[in-house]
């Protein structure tokens, strides 16, 4: 789990053929996915990341698309711009499949996960994009998130509890039909217990996450980064909602419990 | 399918100097409309609640209201705090989620009214079109600078107003050394007559067809007077013996005079509303069909508004001014109609029964009103004839439709009557019987909750509702008399009939 520092404090060049007003690139570098990013270019769709200087990441994520099942990706990465495109990048995913595994047609928002597990630090990153069959006729995405995230040594604690909750309500007619209140989409969540962190876990990275973005700034967890089966579904976006003191239970032992809500 | 909201506002912006629109949505995964993002950020869909009718049903007060706008900005992700909200437009679209803008209908339209905020929410109270109408019908005063804007005893007074064919009005005495009297503020179609002690003058004419430059050109002679109809004035040619009177005729549309309740209250909406943008003008229409009597109206001294004239005039043929579901103004007339749709039990999910206005078994409708009744002992009765002198006498003359037999059935029922706008006889004589087999009957009055039919109905139309429970459980016809939109998709229907 983490967040998007390596994205969010990079420079993002300015995409073209952004119709309308508002849906622009720069979105993408905001926290409520419904603030978009739309493009009408399916066929040459690239934008480059400029981080200023070299920085450690292993996630490149593309969330809440409408991605089809045909579009690809491609992630370069390197410390000059020129490397990215003259064939000497570092770093070259390759093009491969743009939506998380699971991510099939029901999805209305399927995200794109790159896990690159050993990680990498560049300073540029380049992300090609190719959908040309996409039925909408634009390509859109609400959320890109490029980051280092933290990947404890030992699991969270069984049972793990996630999923999608809907908050519909439900009411009886004065005939006897059941009617289902809506109350918006339904969204992840997902309720981590770590009890077995260690001094350092515990104070470089759950003290770290609950001092700079605690339940104001959005966060990605990845509850299995290398699931080739389900990585949609177990890909969450969200805030922290329940976020309990870090418990130091013993020597070299440390323990925390954080629930996390989807934003959608 | 759950339901998209828009919300559309353009306020002022002072570093731009100029309106910007502002869009936002209550969320919809990809809120892109019409090519534009919706951020979504409003935290409901706000309220909305349109009421017909009241008691009394005929002449009773409609009302509008409409819920904040409450938009969440406490993330800092929006600022919307240095833009001049107050008096700017706002609307608010309802569809589904993929429908292209074009599809999506606007179900609520009015003017920003109040704008709040704090840490977590950014809230815009607003309007409906109808509340325009709350300022006064007549908005030029008397400057008391001489000539025809009167001197200092009428200063700051508002001048006078002619709607239709008003009888026996008492115009403004303006300029007293040339006897000049304004009964209209604006163009008026024609002067019928004019009294002076309930004695008829012989008029000259309009200055328009006596190449008179102005009204004072005219060489006066005693018992005659002059017209000028582009300025609403007539001047008589000797100091009259009494207070002088006038039968006139009003405002007119492209030459023609405007008569009907409806297209009088279209026409006075016109001054503060598009039209036809912000009317619903197939209700309009509508009325007009349902009922076409002329109506008469002059205001001077007083200071009513657009509202209160123009639900005297539809109360006039038993009908009323609101918004539609779509936020227009529209007027009615209040009868069971051809049903429009039919409501069941399995939709319903709360019934209950109100108390309704006491039935009539006599309807009393007053209407020909001599708008300045003159005294018997100031009417000239040297050469009166009998009818003028009674017509000018009498505030109003009445009809009245009875039945005493309601009583047998309808123990409460009592007796009613209002007075109109309507100029003939024959025409309250007739909707006085409509409103006496409308309200002379066993009604009902039943609130019922609804789901997922929001902005379906509209008030004044008649629905068929069935429901066991009900006196009439195959179906009853209701006019639908309030309809409350509130947030998911929830609506409450007060229906009557």
């Amino acid at each position: 789990m983490g967040w998007s520092d390596w994205g969010d404090a990079a420079s993002l060049e300015t995409i073209g053929n952004e119709p309308g007003s508002g849906a622009v690139a720069a979105n993408l570098q905001t926290m409520q996915p419904t603030e978009l990013w739309e493009s009408t270019d399916l066929t040459n769709l690239h934008f480059e990341l400029d981080r200023g200087s070299a920085e450690a990441l292993n996630v490149v994520a593309l969330l809440y698309t409408n991605a089809s099942s045909g579009a690809t990706w491609r992630i370069r990465a390197a410390d000059d711009q020129a490397s990215l495109t003259d064939g000497s990048a570092d770093y070259d995913s390759g093009s491969i499949t743009l939506r998380a595994a699971g991510a099939d047609d029901t999805w209305e928002r399927p995200h794109g996960v790159l896990w690159i597990s050993a990680g990498i630090t560049r300073r540029w990153l380049r992300i090609d994009i190719t959908d040309g069959s996409n039925p909408d006729g634009v390509f859109r995405a609400g959320r890109l998130v490029i980051g280092d995230l933290w990947q404890p040594a030992r699991n969270a604690q069984y049972p793990i509890a996630f999923g999608p909750v809907d908050d519909t309500q439900h009411k009886r007619t004065d005939g006897g039909s059941l009617i289902p209140i809506h109350r918006g989409d339904p969204y992840q969540v997902a309720d981590l217990r770590f009890k077995f962190l260690n001094e350092a876990e515990s104070l470089e990275h759950v003290h770290d996450f609950r001092r700079r973005r605690g339940r104001r700034y959005d966060m990605l967890v990845l509850l299995d980064p290398e699931d080739a089966s389900y990585l949609q579904h177990r890909t969450l976006y969200g805030l922290i909602t329940r976020d309990d003191a870090l418990g130091h239970a013993g020597f070299q032992r440390f323990e925390h419990r954080v629930q996390i809500n989807e934003l959608t | 399918m759950t339901a998209v909201y828009l919300i559309e506002a353009t306020p002022y912006d002072p570093d731009a100097s100029a309106e910007v629109t502002k869009r936002f949505s209550i969320g919809s995964l990809a809120p892109t409309y019409g090519g534009d993002l919706w951020t979504a950020r409003v935290e409901r869909s706000p309220s909305f609640s349109v009421e017909a009718f009241s008691d009394p049903i005929i002449g009773g007060r409609s009302r509008v209201s409409i819920g904040t706008v409450r938009i969440l900005h406490g993330d800092g992700g929006v600022n919307l705090r240095n833009l001049n909200w107050y008096g700017r437009s706002l609307e608010v679209k309802r569809g589904q989620r993929g429908d292209a803008l074009g599809d999506f209908t606007t179900v609520i339209r009015g003017r920003i009214t109040s704008m709040r905020w704090d840490r977590e929410v950014f809230e815009l109270g607003v309007s409906d079109l109808a509340s325009e109408l709350d300022v006064p019908l007549q908005d030029t005063l008397y400057a008391g600078s001489g000539g025809d804007e009167g001197g200092d005893d009428i200063k700051g007074r508002p001048k006078p107003r002619c709607l239709g064919k008003p009888r026996n009005i008492a115009p403004v005495l303006v300029d007293r050394a040339n006897l000049v009297y304004q009964f209209s503020d604006r163009a008026a179609k024609a002067v019928d007559a004019v009294y002076d002690q309930g004695l008829a003058l012989d008029s000259e004419g309009d200055i328009s067809t006596m190449s008179l430059a102005e009204i004072r050109d005219w060489p006066a002679c005693g018992g005659r007077y002059v017209t000028d109809l582009g300025n609403g004035l007539i001047r008589l040619g000797a100091p009259p013996a009494g207070t002088p009177t006038m039968d006139a005729q009003g405002d007119e549309d492209g030459g023609s005079l405007v008569q009907t309740a409806a297209d009088l209250v279209r026409h006075i909406a016109g001054q503060v509303l598009a039209d036809p943008a912000d009317l619903d003008t197939t209700s309009f229409s509508d009325a007009n069909t349902s009922n076409s009597s002329p109506c008469s109206l002059y205001v001077s001294g007083e200071r009513p508004t657009i509202r209160e004239v123009a639900e005297r005039l539809m109360a006039s043929i038993g009908g009323f001014v609101a918004v539609d579901a779509s936020g227009l103004l529209k007027v009615g007339v209040i009868e069971i109609g051809t049903s429009q749709g039919t409501v069941r039990e399995r939709e319903i999910f709360d019934l209950r029964r109100l108390d309704v206005a006491r039935p009539y078994w006599r309807r009393k409708l007053g209407y020909a009103r001599a708008w300045k009744v003159l005294g018997q002992d100031v009417i000239d009765k040297s050469a009166i004839t009998d009818a003028n002198a009674d017509f000018m006498g009498q505030r109003e003359r009445f009809v009245v439709a009875e039945d005493a037999s309601i009583k047998t059935a309808l123990a409460e029922a009592r007796e009613s009557e209002l007075s109109t706008l309507l100029d003939a006889e024959a025409d309250a004589s007739t909707e006085s019987s409509r409103q006496l087999s409308l309200l002379g009957a066993r009604r009902d009055r039943y609130e019922l909750q609804l789901q997922n039919r929001a902005h379906e109905f509209e008030v004044g139309e008649t629905y068929t509702l069935v429901h066991s429970s009900l006196r009439v459980p195959a179906g009853q016809d209701l006019i639908v008399r309030r309809v409350s939109e509130r947030s998911r998709e929830s609506t409450v229907l007060e229906v009557w009939g």
